[in-house]
């Protein structure tokens, strides 16, 4: 399936480390949805791999040429000039000195080895405990004992970098196929499936024996000569694909290779027999004889299988859609259709469970010019030599360990989010700024729980620590006569079995506006009556939350209401929210149909809101949809960029996405981010009351708008920091005062967390240990046009200090549960060895306290039900896994200290640890080559 | 690192240090061969334009802005985005004169004439001959793009200014370039990958080369 040619740049930017912003989101939302563009991602790893790999060894001008280069370089002669060459011999002594001087101030020995050992890299007692303790919990894990928490939090701590989930995850029982010597067919050589032959007649050996796939299908079924037959691949032909045919039930059996390799020469599959040809068999004459590879389009060879009977019709499990030439196709990918058909290009079909089967035989399948199937044989491991065995892994680890090196310009902190995809901890003297964007969007709160209910585990990049925070309401008063207070907890960190590590939470606070305090509203809907509302009824849905809103207003307000389909259609005028009769006769007759052109709804949206433009009123345009735009301008920045004359006019913009299940929340986030507005999901009428009426002047009422937030940190008393959640949201620290740079909006009793994991040095300081600053614009009368001035007011974080973390307000605790889910749930490298029973625990816990907060207790029955399929979720790493996490962090360490500045030494180490590292990880594969199967290795923050 | 910024070992450099210059030259001669070598194909004496570079290095090396002093991975994205500039300027006046053309001609066709006699080893396994071949099947602007971009590690907009080409053709070149290249290494990228991994891998599928490696 072709991938439109931008979304190609752009994925290749991604795979390249050269995304960004929001184009990186847009690709990682994309890359959740689509496994035709997971495949071309994956295609690409492997060719720029197999490019870079080409390019080795280095390239070095020959001596020759060097010397004549040094030749033609002459320096200045100093014999003649002697005080010149005492200057050259200070010159070179200076630049011995400025070697090992340089750098900024270095951060102290003692601090740098507790960030050593966090990082599980140095120096080596800390690698033995750690790998004690990784041994401990893996020896309970089998012995199926439970670790206690303190034990567990003890391991996870000491390997930061490495680690693995609780003791109650149930591991993934690896589903590698066995490796089996099937035959001489060479490397490349194509191989069609023929008529079959009995086995055990002539030159050929029967098959019998084992099973080699795994658990899709059962074993035991024999053909008619008493064989168990196996399956495959069809030959298609021109043929249409069947409607039904019988599901495949045959396993490959394949006797495994003892010492002479095994031919395969019979293959039958639900009536369908084929094996190899008899003829020119000079394969199936002498064993052991490798013979020369097949020259293209040779139809005489004796590898050649077909196909001699054909009776039952070819059968396609799973999804498949009509192809050009009639035959059934699914993925493009051979072995990417696990359990769906996968089509050969050329138009070859392939039967979905038979791809895994031949996969585990170890054929991959192309077609020629006659459409017939060609098997194309991997070798399996046995059948390399030693030295193709070597380069082999070489390759592999070079793969990874490329992977796990600097990019150009690339900073700590970058590569650590490439690696793992969180914040990573920040050392405040390097950068004691943290900055970003206000943001009370809690879409991906909704989202997740919706897959939670349905037994599903969202996908990393969907989980956003900080919009599940702010989902809930807030717990700190609100400021009485200015626009925000900043409010702040400190208390022990729940994340660490490190006592020394805090907990800080920073609440900015909007103020509140009652409802009868409001300003007048001219709110313009943008409804999506296309086809696809039609699903789960969500068009019903979009009236509902229509009329919900509409009964929130009154005869200050006016409305407009415009739909859209194939184009845009106004159905109300801007009217006064009087004639309620009326306005329900535009709301009740809507009908869904057609495509979706929201470009064209937003293009009237804007327009009537313009039109019905009251500079003493909130002018906004609220979108309804699905958000799956397939007509017209689809991206978000382009349909906002056709608006900004009007939008400049001060109009906001509210975006209400409805539907689960192939909604598209990309569309709808980008434009509230980009549009100064809010996104909400409303997927249920107790979501529409929550969302759209009891927090009502929340989405509806803005009291700032462009909102920024920076929090300084005093190096004297924090030694490092990390940010919870705002992945997405970070601003560099120097455009914090930028007021081109937009930022987020927040409305009537708005409450903003902000969670930082703090080390403390453990020194006090004079001043406060961090000041909050915010910046924001206030809201002006619409219709001005022009830059506006931003505000900015600076807040001490004097926080309140608890021992204990029961101690701390409800609220605080509240926030750090819920923080804490998130990043279990995403399976945030922090959160490594937290225990989940141990968070329930105290979620149950704080929700007898708080027995009144109906959004807690919905969120502890939550976690309750969706504990197994988030435990099973968690991998496990073994210690491949905590090998190349080892790598990881060798280099992000190293890139920490190249930053801070080291002496020769440590560099020196961290350069002979990621030696062994490597050679380490060689070892392993070496050892255990099954393991190169595993290795779903991608490097893009798993 | 320990080691002195490309920044001090040009300082050095001109203070008369022949080893800061050797070192100089130790660090930037592979990226700089290799595009050559893209640019120009091999056999054309592309080691000569490199050379070159190197000596106006050496005799009019270029000065490090004041944002870039200082910052060792700035200095160095700088310098080599600099001599890369000048490799490629050389490159173009190579292949605009004329007995150059002739040269590299011949030597291409040499090459091609190699593998038609089969005295160039036909062993399917050797993947990085193949991968190179591919490669210099490429378009010229494409292959020079990739090689900035996966050998020297040039961003982007290094790239962009190296090229004198715009950051999106860049993008668009890369895009294409790799396409083109995931088809015709693709049953060699899956040889190799899939005998590695054993597991998933795309593009498996002999499909344009028809009958697949040999």
């Amino acid at each position: 399936m072709k991938i439109e040619q931008e979304l190609h740049e752009k994925l290749c930017a991604y795979v390249l480390g050269e995304l960004d912003g929001a184009d990186r989101t847009e690709v990682e939302r994309e890359l959740l949805r689509s496994p035709e563009l997971r495949a071309e991602r994956e295609r690409l790893e492997g060719t720029i791999g197999a490019v870079r790999d080409a390019m080795q060894p280095a390239q070095t001008l020959t001596p020759a040429a060097k010397e004549a280069l040094e030749r033609a370089v002459r320096p200045m002669p100093i014999a003649r000039f002697p005080w010149l060459q005492l200057a050259a011999g200070i010159g070179a002594v200076g630049l011995g000195w400025w070697i090992f001087a340089r750098g900024p101030e270095r951060v102290n020995d003692v601090n740098m080895a507790r960030l050593e050992s966090d990082a599980g890299v140095l120096p080596m007692s800390s690698n033995e405990r750690g790998a004690r303790g990784i041994a401990e919990s893996e020896r309970a894990k089998n012995e199926g004992k439970q670790l206690s928490d303190a034990e567990k939090r003890a391991a996870g701590k000491k390997l930061d970098g490495l680690g693995y989930a609780g003791a109650s995850t149930v591991a993934k029982a690896a589903q590698a196929p066995k490796e089996v010597d099937l035959g001489r067919i060479e490397v490349g050589a194509p191989v069609t499936i023929d008529a079959s032959t009995a086995p055990g007649l002539g030159n050929s050996r029967g098959i019998r024996g084992q099973d080699l796939v795994t658990d899709s299908s059962p074993s035991g079924s024999k053909d008619e000569r008493g064989n168990a037959g196996v399956f495959v691949v069809q030959g298609a032909g021109t043929q249409a694909p069947p409607a039904e045919a019988a599901l495949p039930t045959e396993v490959a059996r394949v006797a495994p290779a003892k010492s002479e390799p095994v031919e395969l020469t019979h293959v039958s599959y639900g009536g369908r027999k084929l094996s190899k040809s008899g003829g020119m068999s000079s394969s199936t004459a002498a064993p052991g004889a490798s013979g020369p590879p097949t020259p293209p389009g040779d139809t005489g060879s004796s590898d050649r299988w077909r196909e001699t009977a054909s009776s039952a019709p070819l059968h396609i499990p799973g999804e498949s859609t009509p192809s050009r030439n009639g035959l059934a196709t699914g993925g493009d990918d051979f072995f990417a259709g696990l359990g769906k058909s996968g089509q050969a290009s050329d138009g070859t079909a392939i039967l979905g469970e038979d791809a895994r089967s031949l996969q585990a035989l170890g054929y991959s399948a192309g077609a020629d010019g006659d459409n017939e199937v060609q098997l194309r044989r991997q070798k399996s491991w046995n059948e390399l030599t030693p030295e193709e065995q070597a380069r082999t892994i070489d390759f592999r680890c070079g793969t990874i360990v490329r992977d796990c090196r600097p990019r150009p310009n690339e900073r700590p902190r970058d590569m650590f989010f490439r690696f793992w995809g969180d914040n990573a901890f920040e050392v405040t003297m390097l950068d004691k700024m943290s900055t970003f964007s206000a943001d009370v969007d809690t879409a991906s709160y909704a989202l997740a729980r919706r897959y939670l209910n349905e037994g599903k585990v969202p996908e990393k990049a969907q989980i956003r620590t900080e919009e599940f925070v702010n989902y809930f309401g807030s717990d700190v008063e609100a400021p009485r006569n200015a626009t925000f207070s900043v409010h702040s907890d400190l208390t022990p960190s729940r994340f660490s079995a490190d006592s020394a590590r805090k907990m800080l939470r920073v609440v900015v606070r909007a103020k509140d506006v009652d409802k009868n305090e409001r300003q007048p509203m001219h709110l313009t809907f943008v409804v999506d009556v296309s086809g696809s509302m039609k699903e789960n009824e969500r068009l019903e849905t979009v009236k509902h939350a229509l009329r919900m809103l509409v009964a929130q207003l009154d005869a200050r307000d006016s409305i407009a209401l415009v739909t859209f389909s194939n184009d845009a259609k106004l159905v109300l005028p801007m009217t006064q929210v009087v004639d309620r009769a009326a306005i329900e006769a535009a709301i009740a007759p809507l009908v869904y149909g057609g495509s979706t052109n929201s470009n064209a709804g937003l293009q009237l949206g804007y327009a009537q809101a313009l039109l019905g433009l009251d500079p003493n009123s909130v002018n906004r345009v609220v979108f309804l949809s699905d958000g799956v735009a397939n007509v017209g301008e689809t991206d978000a920045a382009k349909i906002l960029e056709g608006v900004k004359g009007i939008r400049e006019k001060g109009i906001f913009l509210n975006t209400i996405g409805v539907g689960m299940n192939n909604h598209n929340d990309v569309l709808l986030e980008q434009l509230a981010d980009q549009g100064d507005g809010l996104c909400n999901y409303v997927d249920s009428p107790k979501e529409i009351q929550r969302a759209l009426v009891d927090r009502f002047t929340g989405a509806f009422q803005p009291v700032a708008k462009d909102v920024k937030i920076q929090v300084e940190f005093d190096s004297a008393q924090v030694m490092r920091y990390r940010l919870l959640g705002y992945e997405n949201r970070a601003i560099a620290d120097a455009d914090f005062r930028n007021d081109a740079v937009d930022a987020g909006e927040l409305g009537a009793g708005h409450q903003v967390t902000a969670l930082y994991e703090i080390e403390p040095t453990g020194k006090a300081g004079d001043g406060p240990m961090a000041t909050v600053r915010l910046r924001w614009k206030p809201i002006r009368a619409a219709g001005v046009s022009g830059v506006q001035e931003a505000t900015e007011a600076s807040f001490d974080v004097s926080a309140k200090s608890y021992q204990a973390f029961e101690s701390s307000p409800p609220g605080h605790r509240r926030a750090l549960v819920v923080a804490q889910f998130a990043e279990i749930l995403r399976r945030s490298i922090h959160a490594r060895g937290d225990s989940l029973g141990d968070l329930i625990r105290e979620a149950t816990t704080l929700q007898a306290q708080i027995p009144n907060d109906k959004d807690f207790a919905e969120f502890v029955a939550l976690v309750l039900r969706a504990k197994d399929s988030i435990l099973r979720s968690i991998p496990s790493c073994d210690e491949l896994c905590q090998t190349i996490d080892s790598i990881r962090s060798n280099a992000y360490l190293g890139s920490v200290f190249q930053e801070t500045g080291r002496d020769v030494q440590t560099l020196q180490e961290i350069e002979k640890t990621r030696r062994d590292l490597e050679e380490r990880l060689r070892n392993l594969l070496r050892q255990d080559p099954a393991k190169l199967r595993g290795l779903g290795y991608a490097g893009e923050g798993k | 690192m320990s080691d002195p910024s490309d920044g001090s070992l040009l300082d050095a450099h001109a203070r008369g240090d022949r080893r800061a210059f050797q070192e100089l030259v130790r660090r930037h001669e592979d990226a700089l061969l290799q595009h050559a070598r893209a640019l120009l194909g091999r056999g054309s004496g592309y080691e000569d334009v490199v050379q070159e570079a190197f000596l106006r290095l050496a005799q009019t090396p270029p000065t490090l802005p004041d944002g870039v002093r200082g910052e060792e991975r700035a200095e160095r994205a700088h310098l080599g985005a600099w001599l890369s500039t000048v490799t490629r300027n050389l490159c173009m006046d190579t292949l605009r004169s004329e007995t150059r053309r002739r040269r590299r001609e011949a030597a291409a066709a040499g090459h091609e004439g190699l593998s038609d006699s089969g005295q160039e080893r036909v062993d399917a396994d050797d993947t990085r001959e193949a991968v190179r071949r591919e490669l210099e099947k490429l378009p010229d602007d494409q292959r020079e793009v990739l090689v900035l971009r996966l050998v020297a590690e040039r961003s982007y907009k290094e790239i962009a200014e190296i090229t004198g080409k715009k950051i999106g053709t860049v993008g668009w070149l890369i895009s294409v370039g790799l396409q083109e290249l995931s088809l015709r290494l693709g049953p060699i990228v899956a040889v190799e990958t899939a005998r590695s991994s054993g597991a998933v891998t795309s593009s498996t599928l002999g499909t344009t080369t028809r009958g697949g490696t040999r």
